[in-house]
């Protein structure tokens, strides 16, 4: 099957980039040309040389003075070889370089109901291993296929000039070497792509094992695992089978089809130098140039499997590039947009995930700008959802969530999210030093306003005892610290933008209510009259609150505030006598 | 971090030397010694079948073709004389063929089991690694080592090797052939070799320096990408996406940097070798151009060394390369050993005793642990428990109650006196066996992708679908998994993103009823839930708990007060131990705690089954 049209298509996105660097890959291209030319005079001065030997000739040069030209000439020719192929192997270097840059650039544009559908293994590999397969098929390619267009027919002038009979007979095989390699290499893209997705499902199984290691040993799975790590490589070497057969395949024929082609040459030839219609030297010199097209011929056939693996890989990565994120900026915005108030209405919000499971049913509610509303309800009932809607992590249909009575989708993602202060329910801290995660949404705030928000979240007095102080390194995810300290260090990263909306998704899980209550405090101190939406199973945490929503089933079940819903005797009445008899408890 | 981990790495790496990493990459070819054998001949039969023919092709031009016998002779006759070294060669080129194709074939099937081999031990080998190593490793290095690294050594095994001997075959051969000629001619056209060797020593120093950073930086760019991939949501709340692809950039830089050291150093030795391949033409003309003058040698055997001269360099080059693939081998396999020699700070004894089933008693005895030296957070403890016994364990954060249950299940290894099951160190024990006895739920639930059901039997095949479906039932998990698409079925992503903590909760409460424990370790189970689900667990937990020797750390009252026996911890030691009635009659720590709450403790539990009814 010719995949041509496939495969162009699949590489159409990499024009662009190999546009940028066409300077440098021109001047490799005629290096090249130089090394080419260089190659086919050097057939020439051994074709005289040899010539000159026969008794009574008469030569230009002595044996030693061809010799000399011949060693001058493979000089020169090793020097334009190695400029040649070190600017090509820069600029495929080059492209690799920004189409990873731009591959990464992109991903990060994707809204999270992309990236949780793909993980981030897949997309890890993608950027690392396809681009590695694109970046080979650029720098061979490239180089392959120019050599091949000067060699080929400048090879066949020559041995046409010779005897063009004898070039008639000879070629015969190398005329059949493209095909035969073509119709091996069929399907090849195909298998590799398949190899490719194996090798991702094995990555993400690898990841996932040494991120649940802690399962994996307390439940004694490490045999079990084993096995089925190991018949995941078993249908690795599968899925390698049939191309190991192709490609083994490939290189004896490669060897092959010329070895005929001497033998014609032996054959034949050696009737046209019996006869004397060919010198001696002329018969050496036809033998020397097809060996020349033994090269571009064989890499013919790894140049096109190189360009259909680079091509399934560029498809995968095109996979991404194309997937245009769903949540965008929806306005152009001209000029300052309006300075966010802070009010949040939810107007009849119905939301569903993806994959149907519906969260939010006809849900309203109105949050007046400055005020401080808990949300509370049971597991599932839809309360981190509705924190996602506000900063469009995930959006709902237009007019369902507004902020300063304006849908979410009129404000541009960058105003709205620093508008937002949303601290999440897990905590990503990056591996970097506890400044650096503290200033990650402004790195530009001086070290006053660190030790400010350090204070707010009352994190000040354990950093100034890190030995590291502010400097201090986190490790991976944050672990170097406790989880509480992760959770405050991540409140206070995001009050140090100074947001309008203040989110706490269960922010206080790890930490004691008396720090709760200082945050809490110290917040309405720090930003006076910001929003504030407070997530919780915690009473201690939402009872402060001017307004208490009880969530459940994708609805508001209650609302008011503590004193009225304690007297009510709902939900959250109950909810508060439990609570309170445990607190207590732990606080011991 | 990366960057300091980075730098341990590249301290580790000059520990090992090459001959030993060249040594060890040749053990994972020992179990396949016969196709290896088997390869060698094919090869010994392609290169000789190669190299023997430019003999024919000598007796050919010598004989005939050059001849005064066939000398103005008609095309027929020519074609006739020549007709017995046509049929030889082209059978030699068949042979040749065939011997190739097997051998590549043989051999790249080899260099997939090879790697699989490899990636399944170093998988194993990781999982043994005592827990603390993963509180200081990150993943995506991990990862890269089994997968990456791994692939970058399949090269090496799939034609590295046997090629590389291949191509030393081709040379010796091809220097025989020249030896059986001319011995003379045949010195002079190898005096060329000390210039090859010479180049191959100064790319070796150039070229070998590139690889390693390049790796380095390979593996730096692909721990970013993990995290920052990782973190993806963080970043887009905080706008960071201009700065995170800036300091990507960055990273991307310098490994561009990297790399491209690696292409000058890659763009130097191909034409290098042709350079010594044009200077053997070159001798050969001088030198053999003179003999034929001379009459000392014929134009046939000049003709032969031509041929073999530009094969000569053939092996050459293929050689190179093969360099080249042992280089990035090397580079790659310095890692993956490195992380094979890390030792499992914890092992189990050769003569570990089996555990079929727990039956009397645990005891710790006068146990001391630090994490870190001396830094002791658990001082002197000493507590038994018995088998049926329910023990709560209480106690701020940071008293050691985690720890208590982590040494239980030796995941650290302790310092000071012992850890007894049933009468046996637990370091006595195999570590399987004592494992596979207790089931730990713990706070931050981790789940798998695959299914619901998967993730509960977490794929043991000796967990049934119906046990799956019954343990889901009792811990009540069955009502929200019930929702799901695809119900049982329905597919857990990456972590259990879509699922909230409660959920992934009650999932792991089946998980640990599913393994059927005889010792169940709640370590602060419950306090990702809120009160309502927890409400919803209490009677599958009682379930769950019953006949079984369970520890309860820090869990709520009701469950507390049930116990048979009661620690308290303060300071990594035990300051009282009881059952709840013991406890109060003492008037300790326990008392005041049990002060503070008892007034609400009947009304907690009515208005726990009231929450039941209301929402069941």
């Amino acid at each position: 099957m010719w995949e041509g049209p496939r495969v162009i298509g699949s590489l159409r996105s990499l024009f662009p980039y190999i546009k940028l660097h066409r300077h440098i890959i021109l001047g490799s291209l005629v290096l090249l040309a130089v090394t080419e030319g260089f190659a086919f005079y050097t057939t020439v001065v051994l074709r005289n040389a040899i010539d000159s030997l026969r008794p009574g000739a008469a030569a230009a040069l002595s044996v030693g003075g061809y010799a000399l030209l011949l060693f001058a000439l493979v000089i020169v020719q090793g020097g334009t070889r190695f400029g040649s192929r070190y600017m090509m192997g820069r600029s495929s270097r080059h492209i690799e370089y920004a189409v990873r840059n731009d591959f990464f650039a992109h991903v990060l544009t994707l809204e999270p109901a992309y990236y949780v559908r793909q993980n981030t293994g897949d997309l890890i590999s993608r950027a690392i291993n396809d681009l590695n397969a694109v970046r080979q098929m650029l720098g061979r390619t490239l180089m392959f296929a120019s050599s091949s267009t000067i060699r080929v027919p400048v090879a066949v002038g020559f041995l046409a000039a010779i005897n063009w009979k004898l070039m008639l007979i000879t070629l015969v095989p190398f005329v059949a070497l493209p095909f035969t390699m073509q119709r091996m290499s069929s399907g090849i893209h195909s298998m590799f792509e398949s190899i490719q997705e194996q090798f991702a499902t094995m990555s993400n199984r690898v990841r996932e094992g040494f991120t649940g290691v802690r399962v994996m040993k307390a439940y004694t799975r490490e045999a079990d695992e084993e096995s089925a790590f190991l018949a995941m490589n078993e249908e690795f070497i599968d899925r390698n089978r049939k191309l190991i057969r192709l490609e083994a395949t490939i290189f004896p024929v490669i060897m092959f089809l010329p070895g005929v082609s001497f033998v014609l040459l032996l054959w034949i030839g050696g009737y046209y130098v019996a006869s004397g219609e060919m010198t001696f030297g002329q018969f050496t010199q036809f033998q020397m140039v097809m060996m020349m097209l033994v090269m571009p011929m064989a890499m013919f056939g790894f140049m096109w499997s190189g360009v259909q693996r680079g091509a399934a890989s560029m498809g995968r990565l095109n996979d991404i590039l194309t997937q245009e994120p769903e949540i965008r900026d929806e306005v152009e915005v001209t000029g300052e947009e309006p300075a966010i108030q802070g009010r949040i209405t939810f107007a009849n919000l119905s939301f569903a995930y993806d994959d149907g499971t519906a969260i939010l049913d006809d849900l309203t509610l109105d949050i007046p700008a400055g005020a401080t509303v808990a949300i509370i309800g049971p597991t599932g009932c839809g309360k981190s959802t509705l924190a996602n809607l506000v900063p469009r992590l995930y959006q709902a249909e237009p007019g369902m969530v507004m902020v300063d009575g304006r849908d979410v989708r009129e404000y541009s993602l960058k105003h709205l999210r620093a508008n937002v202060g949303y601290v999440q329910q897990e905590s990503f801290l990056f591996s970097d030093s506890i400044s650096d995660n503290l200033r990650f949404g402004d790195p530009d705030a001086d070290d006053h306003a660190l030790r400010e928000v350090s204070r707010v979240a009352h994190l000040l007095p354990e950093i100034e005892d890190f030995p590291g102080g502010f400097s201090t390194e986190l490790g991976e995810r944050g672990m170097m610290i406790s989880g509480g300290q992760r959770q405050r260090t991540s409140i206070a990263r995001s009050l140090l933008r100074r947001p309008r909306i203040v989110i706490m998704d269960d922010a206080f899980a790890s930490v004691d209510t008396y720090t709760e209550e200082t945050i809490l405090t110290n917040l309405r101190g720090y930003l006076d009259d910001i929003t504030v939406i407070l997530i919780s199973h915690r009473i201690s945490t939402v009872k402060g609150a001017d307004t208490i929503v009880v969530l459940d089933d994708g609805g508001i079940a209650e609302q008011g505030t503590h004193e009225e819903l304690l007297a009510s005797g709902g939900f959250y009445a109950d909810l508060y006598e439990k609570q309170r008899l445990q607190e207590e408890l732990e606080a011991l | 971090m990366f960057q300091h981990d980075d730098l341990y790495d590249e301290d580790e790496l000059t520990k090992i030397y090459d001959r030993e990493i060249f040594r060890r990459l040749i053990g994972y070819v020992k179990p396949y010694t016969g196709r290896v054998l088997v390869g060698l001949v094919l090869i010994l039969i392609a290169e000789g079948a190669r190299n023997v023919t430019p003999l024919l092709a000598r007796y050919a031009i010598d004989e005939h073709i050059n001849s005064d016998a066939l000398r103005n002779r008609d095309f027929g006759t020519v074609l006739l004389a020549l007709r017995g070294v046509v049929i030889l060669y082209t059978a030699l080129l068949l042979l040749d063929l065939l011997a190739s194709f097997l051998r590549s074939y043989m051999m790249q099937i080899m260099g997939q089991h090879i790697m699989r081999d490899m990636r399944v031990q170093l998988y194993a080998h990781i999982h043994k690694l005592h827990a603390a190593f993963f509180d200081t490793t990150a993943v995506g290095r991990l990862m890269t080592r089994v997968m990456n690294d791994v692939a970058a050594l399949n090269e090496l095994f799939a034609s590295g090797i046997v090629d590389s001997i291949g191509s030393i075959i081709g040379l010796v051969t091809i220097c025989v052939m020249m030896f059986v000629v001319s011995w003379k001619f045949a010195l002079v056209t190898l005096a060329v070799l000390p210039i090859i060797a010479m180049a191959t020593l100064f790319y070796q120093v150039l070229s070998r320096r590139a690889y390693r950073e390049w790796r380095r930086q390979l593996s730096r760019m692909n721990a970013f990408m993990n995290e920052r991939i990782g973190g993806l949501t963080t970043l887009q709340l905080f706008n960071q996406e201009p700065s995170t692809v800036r300091r990507f950039t960055g990273i991307n830089t310098e490994y561009l940097g990297a790399a491209l050291r690696a292409v000058l150093a890659m763009s130097f030795f191909g034409p290098l070798i042709e350079l010594t391949g044009g200077l053997a033409t070159a001798v050969i003309i001088w030198y053999g151009g003179g003999q034929v003058i001379q009459n000392n040698i014929s134009i046939g055997e000049l003709f032969a060394f031509l041929v073999w001269g530009q094969r000569f360099f053939w092996p050459l080059r293929a050689l190179s390369e093969q360099y080249n693939t042992l280089l990035i081998a090397m580079a790659s396999s310095e890692r993956v050993f490195t992380l094979f020699d890390t030792v499992p700070a914890i092992q189990e004894k050769p003569d570990a005793r089996p555990i079929a089933e727990f039956t009397e008693c645990i005891e710790f005895r006068d146990v001391w642990f630090a994490y870190n030296e001396d830094d002791f957070v658990i001082r002197g403890i000493d507590l038994t428990i018995e088998r049926g016994e329910r023990v709560a364990v209480v106690g701020a954060t940071g008293s050691g109650k985690t720890t208590l249950t982590n040494l239980l299940c030796r995941f650290y290894d302790i310092q000071k006196g012992a850890i007894l099951v049933d009468g046996v160190d637990v370091r006595d024990l195999r570590m399987a066996d004592l494992r596979r006895r207790i089931a730990i739920v713990q706070q931050d639930v981790f789940l798998f992708s695959g299914s619901v059901a998967n993730n509960i039997r977490l794929d043991s095949p000796e967990i049934s679908d119906e046990q799956v479906a019954e343990a889901a039932s009792v811990v009540q998990a069955d009502r929200f998994i019930a929702s799901l698409p695809g119900k049982m079925d329905a597919e857990v992503k990456e972590g259990g993103s879509t699922f909230s903590s409660g959920q992934k909760q009650l999932i792991a409460f089946a998980r640990a009823l599913a393994f059927d424990p005889d010792i169940l370790i709640l370590d602060e189970a419950t306090s990702s839930i809120d009160t309502e689900t927890e409400v919803l667990i209490q009677e599958g937990l009682k379930r769950l708990l019953e006949g079984r020797t369970s520890i309860i750390i820090a869990h709520r009252l009701s469950t507390i007060q049930d116990a048979d026996k009661i620690v308290v911890m303060h300071k990594g030691e035990i300051r009282e131990v009881g059952t709840h009635a013991e406890l109060l009659r003492e008037r300790g720590i326990y008392y005041r705690l049990y002060q503070l709450q008892y007034r609400g403790q009947e009304e907690f539990a009515s208005l726990g089954s009231d929450a039941v009814g209301e929402t069941s």
